[in-house]
Order: structure tokens, then sequence, then C-alpha cells
């Protein structure tokens, strides 16, 4: 379960102070299927930034399974993000000089376990099993938006995170990806957290949070 | 509108460029300050050339001149004044027993003058019994301030040389034409020509230099002195006579003067390698913060030619301004740096001003950042608009990627077989170095490729870290590789200059401490041998001595052809004849000629090799006129700085019996008894020089220690490039690992791991690029050694391994603070509003 009580977050810009989040409470049971919503700078990858972990807000707690993360020290919550939640980010983020079959292994690799062969696995289950050896720069933005999600996946994670996922790609390959990682949901009791500007993919998830004006909202479907 | 973007572009990543700006400052800087100090030589010496030299124009030679030449007659009718000057070795001795801590016999520099003398320029004396006193009485004698430390005396007191007794009379505080007399092995005593004659010691001499020193009158205008040189050059013809002018200054010091111009230049060659490594090194990280600025800028217009003559304008303002600070910062510490030379030729030097050499240094800070930035530059013009939508990984092949850094390969080749050449004037030499250079480098260039290709195909055996570590580096490609061969070269560099450093110390004073006698004497007469053997003890050996000229080898006439024989031929040489090998020698060719040799001659190799001499080669010698006939019949090696004495030539008695001579030799005493050995000898014998070994090791160690000053000093421009190099790299590296890095995190990697991931990369490849330079730099100097300084030991150096530790230390300093800032980012860098 994942838990949001009372969170505030401001920014300050040149001077000024800029406040993003004002008072969010969320919670997000296991297995939900969340789609968070909102215009441009509305603060959507800042509240995803919290719910993750990898950022702290000014005030209140998030809880991931019952943790308090800002009980939490630097190895625990690194521990935290290697096995029991994982990113997908809207640019990728697929290191530049290992190959799609390496890029895969890295959350292994990290966790110091034995890592190839069950990269190869996830990578076969996204369609990339004649990819292995790509570099990203080899690699289509839908192919690397895929090892992205099989790099996502080979941890079982129980919560998954999505920044705009299909925000590079065109709309035909979007719904390929975005196909992909609702079907990471199915099945495994994993949370799905997904930040989208578009309607039609919120309108595939269990619940549609609206953020405006810093506050969160219950959109209906 | 282009030079409108400059500032923008700095604004942006002006940091980027601070090592750039840094090391072409440093380069700059380095020329600044030699430049200064030559400039600042160089204005002494033209300004001061007649002071120094005593003269406008001066006529030198080892054997005594005729004062009454015809020529000289009728200059001195014109006006032109003359002063006679002779300069030479001899022991003075105190009248009464020495205190403790003083000695009673001296070896002094002592130098004959006349009352002409100085022509130009002023004696300076203190404590003299008259005031007015401008040169010594018959009977006086003027010392240098050491003279009465070391003897204890003071003005007033007396001073035997040779047979006659001297009054001290005043202590030398200035010498103006210092510069004109050669290298001298004891303090200065000036005695008057008739003081000389009435001590005796002239005679059959051979180490007297004699000068005559001409002042024409004010009326002779620069150019009439072209029409008496030549005249003076056709009576004192070379080469048993010099002629020099004020301009052209004595010999040994131009000599000496070339020779550091061309040291400090062939530093500034190696230094500059670098220089031009870093900044090209440094462009590229540039570039790399530039390419989608540069592909926007070209998707919206702008032409090829506007984006070289932007960045153009960008690199020429750098180099303007690394110019012009360098040249100030250099001139700063060249006015720092000047009391060392002034302690080297004994003078003041004149400041160097502040902007001295300002366009010589901005020309050339510009001409090396655009030769440098060439390989950029052709990067930069690379970049297409289609790369925004296709990305920027896609490298050009190979083939492409070298020829992008060939232009400034080549032209950093062509450099240093300038540097080289400038230095050895040997193109021969400078191209088998330039050679050398290159081929270390690609070979160390391939050596980094294969490594890493190696590593790469067993990195799934390897942990995770190196498995990183060596994608990342293969990722670079040629730039990894092109990196880590520089900066085995920039260690090479360090290393080496650390290493002649040990070995001039080491062979310079270490081995000639250890086999050196204790005393030589020079000038023994025939008659005396006797008598100084018995004083001198059973270690006692002496040599006969002659002074002649090499004049015909095999019917060919040397001294009419000297522009095509080695420098040397041109001077007088001490031959000797004996029927028993010198101890220490070895012949490597040919036999001995013994008892039984008849007009048979054993030839140092070396001096074999300059002479052009085999093994059959028939030599012609002329000494005091006569001419001495003999056929090479052996070649010997020798071992010539033990201190033990050698000879280039060694005659068959039969060859010299009937030439007048004098004996040199030495032994080997108690340090305790020389003082004691020097009274009995000069009293007995006053014609005869006793030097103490100590006193030579003194001013060798002297000499030793300003070349390994400044040897060291040359050293640290490369040390703080190498440097600054190291930095450049670390900073690249934490640069393009940064997103990396961040996406580590975000997968749960600790800081931990991070910090293993930078520190080891960082630290390995100073590892191995140490162990390389070090095995290339140990090979240079044991090649330098038998090649260019003729050392026959090789000294390892500690100071390499200190060295290398320290610049462990500083990579290791240096990555830990960029890794502690790398991992202090948090991932959420990553996510989309953060960006």
């Amino acid at each position: 379960m994942l838990e949001l009580k009372n969170i505030y977050k401001s920014y300050k810009q040149g001077g000024e102070v800029i406040q993003v989040l004002s008072g969010v409470n969320i919670t997000i049971k296991d297995g939900e299927r969340v789609a968070i919503v909102g215009a441009s700078g509305s603060g959507k990858s800042t509240l995803l930034s919290i719910m993750s972990g990898m950022d702290k807000p000014d005030s209140g707690e998030v809880f991931i399974n019952g943790k308090n993360l800002s009980t939490l020290s630097d190895s625990e919550l690194s521990r935290l993000r290697n096995s029991e939640i994982a990113m997908i980010f809207q640019s990728f983020e697929l290191v530049p000089s290992f190959s799609a079959l390496e890029n895969v292994m890295l959350p292994l690799d990290i966790a110091s376990m034995s890592a190839k062969i069950e990269a190869e696995s996830a990578l076969t289950k996204v369609g990339l099993a004649s990819r292995l050896t790509h570099l990203p720069s080899m690699l289509s933005g839908g192919e690397e938006q895929r090892v992205a999600i099989a790099r996502a996946l080979v941890r079982n994670p129980k919560i998954l995170f999505a920044d705009e996922p299909t925000g590079n790609l065109d709309s035909t390959t979007g719904a390929q990806v975005l196909s992909l990682i609702v079907a990471a949901g199915v099945g495994d009791e994993r949370t799905l957290v997904i930040i989208t500007h578009d309607k039609g993919i919120a309108q595939k998830m269990d619940r549609i949070l609206e953020i405006k004006d810093g506050v969160v909202r219950e959109s209906p479907q | 509108m282009l030079l409108v973007l400059i500032p923008r572009l700095l604004k942006r990543s002006g940091r980027r460029l601070l090592l750039a700006f840094s090391s072409l400052l440093l380069g700059a800087c380095t020329l600044a300050v030699v430049l200064g100090i030559i400039g600042s030589v160089q204005t002494f010496f033209l300004e001061q050339s007649r002071v120094l030299m005593g003269g406008d124009i001066t006529i030198s030679s080892n054997g005594p001149m005729d004062s009454t030449h015809p020529v000289l007659d009728e200059l001195s009718t014109s006006g032109v004044i003359f002063s006679e000057r002779l300069d030479t070795l001899v022991v003075a001795r105190t009248q009464s027993p020495a205190t403790q801590g003083h000695v009673e016999s001296l070896l002094v520099s002592l130098k004959v003058v006349d009352d002409n003398y100085p022509l130009y320029g002023e004696l300076l004396l203190s404590n003299a019994n008259i005031p007015e006193k401008k040169t010594p009485g018959a009977r006086e004698v003027f010392v240098a301030s050491d003279v009465l430390a070391r003897m204890g005396i003071s003005v007033g007191d007396n001073l035997q040389i040779g047979n006659s007794t001297f009054e001290v009379a005043a202590v030398i505080s200035s010498e103006p034409d210092r510069v004109a007399s050669s290298f001298r092995l004891g303090p200065l005593a000036m005695i008057s020509q008739d003081g000389w004659r009435n001590t005796g010691i002239d005679g059959n001499q051979s180490r007297i230099e004699y000068a005559f020193s001409l002042k024409f009158p004010d009326n002779y205008i620069d150019s009439d002195t072209q029409s008496p040189l030549q005249t003076l050059g056709a009576a004192f013809p070379r080469p048993a006579y010099r002629v020099s002018t004020a301009e052209e200054g004595p010999g040994s010091l131009l000599r000496i003067l070339s020779s550091a111009e061309r040291f400090f230049f062939t530093m500034i060659v190696l230094a500059l390698f670098l220089v031009i490594v870093n900044i090209r090194l440094n462009l590229i990280y540039f570039l790399s913060s530039f390419q989608k600025t540069i592909a926007i800028m070209r998707s919206l217009g702008m032409r090829k030619r506007d984006l070289l003559y932007l960045f153009l304008m960008l690199l020429f303002f750098l180099s303007l301004i690394s110019g012009i600070f360098g040249t100030l910062l250099g001139n700063l510490a060249a006015n720092n740096i000047l009391p060392f030379a002034e302690s080297i030729i004994e003078a003041q030097l004149p400041p160097i001003i502040l902007y001295s050499n300002l366009l010589v240094v901005i020309v050339f800070a510009i001409f090396l950042c655009m030769f440098s930035a060439l390989g950029f530059l052709v990067r930069v013009l690379d970049i297409e608009p289609k790369m925004l939508l296709l990305g920027y990984g896609a490298e050009h092949g190979r083939a492409r990627q070298l020829l992008r850094e060939a232009p400034s390969l080549l032209l950093t080749l062509i450099g240093l077989f300038a540097g080289i050449y400038y230095l050895t004037e040997r193109a021969v030499v400078a191209l088998t170095a330039v050679s050398g250079i290159a081929a270390t480098f690609a070979l160390l260039f391939l050596l980094s490729r294969i490594g890493v290709n190696l590593g790469h195909r067993l990195r799934f055996s390897l942990p995770f870290q190196f498995r990183y570590i060596l994608n990342f580096l293969r990722h670079q490609g040629m730039l990894g590789a092109t990196t880590i061969a520089s900066l085995t070269i920039a260690l090479a560099t360090i290393f080496s200059i650390t290493l002649i450093e040990a070995n001039m110390l080491g062979n310079l004073q270490s081995e000639f401490k250890r086999d050196a006698p204790n005393i030589y004497l020079l000038d023994v007469q025939e008659d005396q041998l006797p008598g100084v053997s018995k004083i001198m003890g059973d270690s006692w050996r002496d040599f006969s001595v002659v002074r002649a000229r090499f004049t015909m080898r095999d019917g060919y006439d040397i001294q009419s052809n000297l522009a095509t024989e080695d420098g040397e031929m041109r001077r007088e040489f001490n031959i000797t004849s004996g029927i028993e090998a010198i101890e220490g020698e070895r012949v490597i060719a040919g036999v001995w000629h013994g008892t039984e040799g008849r007009g048979e001659v054993s030839v140092e190799k070396d001096y074999a090799e300059r002479a052009k001499l085999t093994l059959g080669s028939k030599v012609e010698f002329v000494t005091q006129g006569v001419t001495l006939s003999a056929t090479v019949t052996s070649i010997r090696s020798v071992t010539t700085t033990s201190g033990l004495p050698f000879f280039f030539l060694v005659f068959s008695p039969d060859v010299l019996r009937d030439i007048p001579r004098t004996s040199f030799g030495y032994a080997f005493v108690a340090e305790d008894k020389i003082p004691g050995l020097q009274n009995e000898l000069s009293t007995a014998y006053p014609n005869i020089t006793s030097i103490p070994t100590t006193q030579i090791l003194e001013v060798v160690a002297k000499v030793v220690g300003v070349l390994t000053t400044a040897v060291v000093g040359t050293v640290i421009p490369a040390l703080l490039l190498g440097l600054i190099l190291i930095l450049a790299m670390l900073g690249i590296s934490a640069q393009e690992r940064s997103n990396d890095m961040l996406v580590f995190t975000a997968f749960g990697a600790q800081t931990k791991l991070l910090f293993s991931l930078f520190l080891i990369e960082s630290v390995a490849i100073v590892l191995i690029a140490g162990f390389f330079a070090g095995i290339i730099a140990h090979v240079a100097v044991l090649e330098l050694n038998r090649i260019v300084f003729d050392f026959t030991t090789f000294y390892f150096a500690p100071s390499v391994a200190y060295v290398f530790m320290g610049i462990l230390s500083v990579t290791l300093i240096i990555a830990f603070f960029l890794a502690r800032r790398l991992t202090s980012q948090s991932p959420a860098a990553l996510l989309g509003n953060n960006k």
C-alpha cells in the first residue's frame, strides 16, 4: 500500500517561492492502477518523485508498505528502490554504454544477484530477444522504452511508477508500450502509478487523480 | 550577431573552458618565463658587452703573444689602447702558520693585469690600504674576500706566490670583466705584470690564458671595427688565436648561454606537448555540452562557416586573454627567478618589464590554441541538424575519426621535431626522437584499445564495477584510448626529468668522489720529479704532458678543413707517452705498443670516432713547432667520470722523447695531510700547482647544484600540466557519468557502490598509465645517459615513486570530491520537471 499524508512541497525560483503541493493526502491499495493527470507544470512529476522516495516533502509523510520513508536510512531506501519499487522514465534513461541486456541486468547487479538469465527472460517478455547486445543508440524509441520496462520489472517490484512513459513515442508505439505497462500489473498484485496528460491512457486506469493548484482530487472516470 | 553569442556561450559553460584556459595560461606563462630570463641575460650582455668582454676587441690564446706585433703597433698609433691580461691557477701561501679552520696554502685563480686595466667598467675595491688604488703595484696583490676568509689573513698581510712575496693591498668587491675569464677553480687573486715576472712562475706552462684587450677611441665609429677586426684576424689567425668583438662575447659564455637556451626550449617543447593534449581534451569536454545547441543553431539556418567563425573567435579571445595574463604572470615569475641566474653569472641583471615579449607570447598562445583545437573544430563542423532527430551517439567510422585527429597529431609531431632539432642541430637525432615518441604513443594507444576490448569480452566474469568501467571506456572509443596514452606520455615526461636529475647528481658527484685521488699536481718539471715523488709518497703517479694540435690524418690537412671536422679538432690536446697502460683503461681494438712500439699511438674510443681515426690511421700533431708522426695501433676505452686521469692519445715513448714537457700527476693521501703537502710543495717548488680534489668537488657540487635546480625547475610546468590533465579527465568522466549515477541510484545503488565505481576507475587509469610511464622513462633516460650525457652508471631514483605517489594522492582526492558531488544528486533530476 502507498500512503501520502498531508504532503507539502514548494520550490524557490528566482527568489519566489512556488507552492507545488499543498496538503496532499493519497492512499493507493495494493494492485490498484492509478493515473495522475494535470496540466503541464501542475506538479505531477513532483508528486511522483515524492511518492517514489526520490525526493522529500517539506512536510508530511510517505508510507510504502507500512514503511515511513522519512525514517529510512540511505541503505534502507536504496533497498526499497532496488526491490520493491521501480521507475520507468519518459526519456527512457538507459545507460548509453550498456547493451540492452546489461541495462536490464542493472538492478540485479546492484543487488549482487545473478543477472544474465533473468535479464534475458525479461527482454524476451517484452519482445526484444533479438536485441540483447544492442546499445541504446542502436534501438528505436519504442525499443528503448521496452528495455526500460524490462529493467523495471526484472526484480518483480510491488509498485511500478511510470513518468509519461509514452511521452516521447508516437501513438502506435506508445499504445504498444502502454499495453506492456498495463499488462505488467495484471495478475501480480502490482500497484501501478502512471503520470500522464493523455486522457485516453488515464481512462484505462482504475482511478484517476487530478492535481490542480497543488491539491489532488479524485477525478471521475 | 555571432559575436553576441560568445558571452552567452561563455556564461552557460565558461566553467568548462576553465581547464583549457588554465593549460594555455600555463604554457604562455612558461614561455614568458624563459623568454624573459634569456632576454634579460642577452640585454645585459648587449649593454655591458664591452665591460664584460674587457674591451672592444679581444685577442686570446693559450700561448704567449707578441705585444710588439706590427699590427698592434699601428693600431696604437691610431689611439687604440691596449691592456694585457693573463689568467692561470697558482698556489698562494701565507707566511705564518695557519690558525684553526684556515689553510696555509690555497689554490687561487690568478689574474695578471697591467696599468690600463680595466678598459671599461670599474674594478671595485674595498679595504684598500690606499683609497685611490686602482691596480696592484709590483709587490701588491688584490684578493677576493674568500681568500682572506680561508687563509685567515687580512689586508696588510703577505702572500707568497711563486718566488715573490706580495702584500694584500685590497679586497676585490666587483670585477668588471669577470665573464671574460674562463671557469675558475679557485678564488680570485690579482697582481701586476711586474709582479708576475717576479714570481718566476712563467715558462713552459700550458694552462695560462693570454689576452690582449683593445679599446678604440671615441672618434672611431662602430663600422670601423670591421677593418681592424679583419686585420687582426689575419695577424692572429685561428686556431692558435681567437679574435672576438664585444658583441660576440667570450666563447665559453656564449656556448653556455646557447646550451642553456636550447635546454630550456626543449623543456618547453615537452611542456607544450602536454598543453596541446590538455586543450584538446578540454575542448572536447566543452563540446559535449554544446552539441545540441550547435545542432539547433544549424537547424535554424546557421552556416558551417558561421559556426567556424564563432568558435574561432571564442578561441581567439581565450588565447588572447591567456597570452596577456601568461605574459604578466610569467614575467613576474621570471623576476623572482632572476636572482638564481644572477648567482650563476655573478652579475646584476636588468629586471624584466611586466609586458616584455607580450606580442610574441600572445601570438604563440593563439597559434598553440588554434593548433590544439583543430580536431575540435572538425568535430564542430561534423554536427548536423539531423542529430536532433537521430541522436549524437552514432559515431563516424574509424577512418573519419582518424582523419579528425590527423592534422593536430601531425602538427604536434612537426613541432616536436623542430624543438628537438633546435636542441641538437642534428636532423637524424630529431627524427629518431620524434619517431620514438610517435611510436610510443601509437603503441600505448593500441595497448589501451586492446586491453579495453579484451576486458570487454571478459566482462561478464568480472564484478559489476569493472564491467561498468570497461563498458564506459570502450564506449568512449578513440577518445578514451588517446586520453590514456596522453596521460602516460605526460607522466613519462615528469618521471624522465626526475630521473635525469638523479642521474646527473649521481654520475657527476658520487663516482668522482669514490675513485678520485685526493690531490693533483700540475706543471711538474722533469728535474723536479724525484723530489716531488719523495714528498707525495708511494701512491704518486705521474704522466708527461705535451700540448699539441692535430694537423694531419692520412695526409689530409685537418686544420685547413676544420669546417668538415668535429669542433674539438681546432683546439690543442694534452698528449702523453708511456709503455704501460693507464690504470682503469682497457684496449678494445688493436695491440698496445708497450716497450717495443715505435712511432705508434693509442687512441681513446670516443676521440677516435670524433677524429675519424681507425687502426692503421697515420696521424700528425704539431707542438712547439715540431711535427710528431705516429700510426694508430690500438683503441682504448676509458672511464671519464672516475676522477682518475685519462688521455685521448698515448704515444710510444720514442715519439715524444725530444720534446720539452712538464708532468702531471696524482696521489692518494690522507685528507688531513694535504695542507702540509701543499705547503711543502709550494715552498720547494713554487711553479707547481697543487689541486686538492675537495676544491674541485666544491666547484662540481656548485655546478651540479645549479644544473639540478634548473632541471627541477623545468619539471614544474610539466607536473602542473599533468595534474590539469588528470583533473580534466576526472571532470569529463564525472560529467559523463552523472546521468548513469542517477539511474543507478534510482534502481537502488548505495553511495558506496557509486563511490567505488568512480574511484576504482580513476585510480586504475593512473596506476596503469604510471606503470607504462615508468618503463618509458627509465628506457629513455638510459639512452640519454649513453648517447647525450656519456654517463656510465644508471641511477634509479626513489623520487620517481614519491612523485607518482603524490600524483596518485592528488587523483584520489579529486576523485573523492567529484564522487561526493555525483552521489549527492537526487535521482529526482531524472524526472520531467527537474530536467
